[in-house]
């Protein structure tokens, strides 16, 4: 594998994709903005 | 939703006047960052949960935004970008506000809002975009003729929507969305007609049975073919034959 090659990241929950994109965490379980 | 560049593949794309992109589970999506990139966004997070018990959860299927490419990404006058701004400057106060029993109904119905409203603006981004999309229902004319003319059907089966949609470097909804709004029919209906041409041209001008016309053609089983010409003419492919002879 290269070394800049990007790797896919599945996410199972809100919490996951918040903490990927260096968000706060999300108020609502089930939906974010 | 997004303005600003955003690098995908060796492509740099353009939402400078702001665009709006909608993926669903499992949608692999991403691009990498590069110095002279710079995109601000909004993202609305939805756990397919949220809409369980909800009639979105059914009608949301019919959205085939859901499975575009990046590059079919919405773009959006200052008018629309400034509706969905305003739906979603709603959701984020009931998100803030405080969490009830009403709050879930509240965010579905803004949500359901904002999906009409994507669906509306996609539309008219079809419309204003037509002299592609006419190119784009000549080059898939010419896909499809071209699949029959070299007899892609004997080697590969039946020609697929996937197949048409690759070769278009679109995906599938698109595609199909696209040829409904420009000719009132999906892409698989286009192929069906299509087969239906060709099927008719063999029956009447050689000796083919029906089988062979079907296996010609690219079906597996004889009977999927004489159920989509009865389904499509509403005679079998052997009353055709007879009414030439």
């Amino acid at each position: 594998m290269k070394k800049d090659e990007l790797l896919p990241t599945k996410f199972t929950s809100l919490t996951d994709a918040h903490l990927f994109f260096d968000l706060p965490e999300p108020k609502h379980p089930l939906v974010s903005l | 939703m997004l303005s600003g560049k955003i690098e995908y593949g060796q492509d740099y794309y353009d939402f400078d006047q702001g665009g709006l992109l909608f993926a669903a589970p499992g949608q692999i999506m991403g691009g990498k960052g590069s110095e002279d990139s710079a995109c601000s966004q909004f993202s609305l997070f939805i756990h397919p949960d949220f809409f369980l018990g909800y009639p979105l959860a059914k009608k949301i299927k019919q959205f085939g935004y859901f499975s575009y490419s990046i590059k079919e990404t919405l773009h959006l006058s200052e008018e629309e970008k400034n509706t969905i701004l305003s739906i979603f400057s709603f959701i984020e106060n009931e998100l803030n506000a405080r969490i009830d029993d009403f709050s879930h109904d509240v965010i579905i119905s803004q949500l359901e809002l904002l999906f009409n409203y994507a669906n509306r603006f996609y539309k008219r981004q079809f419309i204003t975009r037509k002299a592609i999309g006419s190119n784009l229902l000549e080059k898939f004319e010419t896909l499809l003729d071209a699949y029959f003319k070299d007899d892609l059907s004997v080697e590969f089966g039946l020609p697929s929507v996937s197949y048409f949609a690759d070769h278009l470097n679109l995906s599938s909804s698109y595609l199909t969305d696209m040829l409904r709004s420009l000719t009132g029919q999906s892409t698989q209906q286009h192929i069906h007609d299509r087969l239906i041409i060709e099927a008719k041209q063999m029956l009447s001008t050689t000796d083919l049975s029906v089988g062979e016309v079907a296996y010609a053609l690219g079906f597996e089983h004889s009977q999927s073919f004489s159920n989509l010409f009865k389904t499509k003419t509403k005679i079998s492919p052997l009353e055709f034959r007879r009414s030439f002879n």
